[in-house]
């Protein structure tokens, strides 16, 4: 065999080793992982439903028994806090549940599922919790993935506000925002929650455009916002809406000195005017002044209803009190979403006070159910509400834009006296 | 120089083929090469995979577990971020190296021994299945960051798992029967080399070159045969 023949076989063997080689490899699909993960979303859609069906069996039990230990298996935060206070108050007013809650029940829930790295993880829903009642904006949590879903925050839609539209990641889903996330925007949640408070109880300004669009002219209330009505939200949550609903008797005047400018009223008659030298007017923001403040935050129904609220409280009673009302900062929620527009949606709680420091003299008759709270029928030195709101509030993307709350929940959690 | 290929051949014919067979036997029809079953005990509450020990994506994993007492068992595949705030505070078995077809690094990290939440009430798990005696899960490997996690059905610690483990991979059978194909053909061609060169190599034997004297030789027969003649 000459040289050429016997080097003519390796060329024929490494073709027949390279097409198989290639051939084997063709036929095995196995490639390296890259070990790339995408983000997780925090929990499936598939999934939401059955979140929200052990949701509304614990919340339907917690509310039945009025059971904060039975709440706290779903709840957290400041919706742990406000409802175990109101249960306490629900006790108290109601100890027979002759008015028992209705059964909870996520109707057509709308996921908002943000995706995370790592834990703890959350994701928000929009949904109404019972028939024919508003939209709940609910944000569920959990610290880990062996941790239930804890629902932290429920403020409910205001329908005349416009829902901002979130923004979506390259996955279609919202993108969630944390507090470190939030130095971009014009104001943090805190320092919001501050100012909405500050707004509240008179201090700070706001916007006098309920939509966040600012109007030329501020007008003393805003357009189609009811006053001295009970607020959506508030119906719901106490026993009356109506600030001074409780008081059964207005003012009732021990002097026959002071009788004559004094009418003894029941829950039906219409309150007296304060006059300028009130004590109540004196502490009570003048909503018109607040509102012609200029920019801040929008004037929305949600804030309009809390002013008009304290003022009717203070019209209410007349001479009889002095009505202060004040607001501080409960709790602020770390979750936020960001807005198509680079804005946020963003949480938190305040709570508010509202006390009768009563005339000399005077002194406040209370209904049945108020009086079973506090644990007497009239009141003569002080009467002190304590109420909670869950707000959600949009944050537009630069400063010239006024954050306007598009979603709250106004719930009394204590009532005392003496 | 063609002895040395032939040779060559002949021992690469061998060492593709022979190994090729026998992984084609190992392996199946089923394209499916199988290992276990293989105790894995921890006092933990979990036994746990690292995700680096995937290391290849396209495989279909096959796995069996079986609690040693024939309780109800858990097998669960889960995204590693899950996994480890799953059981990642807890003591567990964790599976930090996985050599084929056996050859397993458990470590211990310590932890609570407070039972987990059960899993079967999680609802991240990718792919999971539960019952007592053995249960099977099979799941296609993605690319990712996965970890495969065994435990008592209801979460409490102390895992005595019966493992069996394949991994299916598509075409493996037939395309080992190539390769064995390819190494006969190489061990065929060098013992043909050799037989050539052999018959190459040897003058053949004829008659016209036999010397006329030893084409009849015959004892003389006066001379006696010898015993060493017979």
């Amino acid at each position: 065999m000459s040289r050429r023949q016997v080097l003519g076989i390796q060329p024929v063997g490494l073709f027949v080793a390279a097409m198989l080689a290639l051939t084997g490899c063709s036929l095995v699909p196995v490639e390296e992982n890259t070990f790339e993960s995408a983000l997780l979303p925090a929990i499936s859609q598939d999934n939401v439903g059955s979140v929200l069906a052990r949701v509304d069996e614990a919340m339907t039990a917690a509310n039945t028994a009025r059971d904060p230990a039975l709440l706290a298996v779903v709840a957290a935060g400041a919706l742990l806090e406000i409802d175990s206070a109101r249960y306490a108050v629900d006790t108290l007013s109601d100890p027979e549940d002759a008015s028992p809650a209705p059964p909870m029940s996520h109707t057509d829930p709308t996921a908002f599922i943000p995706r995370f790295a790592d834990y703890p993880q959350w994701f928000v829903v929009a949904a109404a919790t019972q028939e024919g009642g508003p939209l709940r904006l609910e944000v569920l949590a959990r610290e880990s993935a062996a941790a239930t879903w804890l629902v932290s925050i429920a403020p409910e839609l205001l329908p005349e506000v416009e829902f901002p539209v979130l923004a979506l990641d390259e996955a279609g889903y919202v993108v969630p925002l944390g507090p470190a996330d939030l130095g971009d925007l014009p104001v943090d949640t805190q320092t919001l929650a501050e100012q909405h408070a500050a707004a509240l109880r008179g201090e700070a300004p706001l916007d006098s455009e309920p939509t966040g669009e600012p109007t030329d002219e501020p007008t003393d209330e805003p357009t189609d916002e009811p006053t001295g009505e009970p607020s959506p939200t508030s119906t719901e949550s106490g026993p009356s809406a109506t600030p001074a609903g409780f008081i059964s008797a207005v003012a009732t005047p021990r002097a026959a000195t002071t009788a004559a400018t004094e009418t003894p009223a029941d829950t039906s008659a219409p309150a007296t005017p304060p006059s300028t030298d009130t004590p109540g007017a004196a502490s009570t923001p003048d909503a018109a002044a607040v509102a012609a403040m200029g920019a801040g935050l929008a004037a929305d129904p949600w804030s309009t209803a809390r002013r008009d609220a304290d003022a009717a409280a203070s019209t209410a009673v007349g001479a009889a009190a002095s009505v202060t009302s004040t607001y501080d900062v409960q709790g602020v929620v770390d979750q936020a979403l960001r807005t198509e527009d680079g804005g946020a949606l963003v949480f938190y709680a305040l709570g508010g006070t509202r006390t009768y420091a009563v005339t000399p003299t005077y002194y406040l008759q209370l209904d049945a159910t108020t009086a079973a709270i506090v644990g007497k029928p009239e009141v003569t030195a002080e009467l002190t509400e304590q109420w909670a709101a869950q707000l959600a509030v949009y944050i537009p993307p630069d400063a010239d834009g006024a954050p306007r709350v598009v979603g709250g929940r106004w719930d009394r959690v204590g009532l005392s006296g003496s | 120089m063609r002895r040395v290929l032939a040779w060559l051949l002949v021992v690469l014919g061998v060492v593709v083929a022979v190994p090729a067979v026998a992984t084609a036997v190992w392996v199946g029809t089923d394209d499916t090469a199988q290992t276990g079953p293989h105790a894995m005990t921890t006092p933990g509450v979990a036994v746990v995979t690292k995700a680096e020990i995937i290391h290849y994506v396209g495989p279909v994993l096959h796995l069996q577990v079986e609690r040693a007492d024939g309780g109800p068992v858990f097998l669960g595949i889960a995204h590693e971020v899950d996994a480890e705030s799953y059981v990642g505070q807890h003591s567990r078995g964790v599976v930090s190296r996985l050599g084929l077809p056996w050859d397993v690094d458990l470590e211990e990290p310590e932890g609570s021994v407070e039972a987990v939440p059960p899993p079967t009430e999680q609802l991240w798990w990718l792919a999971s299945v539960e019952g007592s005696g053995a249960q099977a899960l099979t799941w296609p490997l993605p690319h990712g960051r996965y970890s495969i996690v065994g435990l008592n059905a209801d979460g409490t610690p102390g895992v005595d798992l019966e493992v069996t483990m394949g991994l299916e991979i598509a075409g493996t059978f037939y395309t080992l029967l190539a390769i064995a194909a390819f190494g006969l053909l190489l061990l065929l061609v060098g013992v043909w080399l050799l037989v050539r060169r052999r018959r190459r190599g040897v003058t053949p034997v004829t008659a016209t070159t036999l010397a006329p004297d030893t084409q009849s030789w015959a004892p003389p027969p006066d001379q006696p045969r010898t015993a060493a003649d017979r």
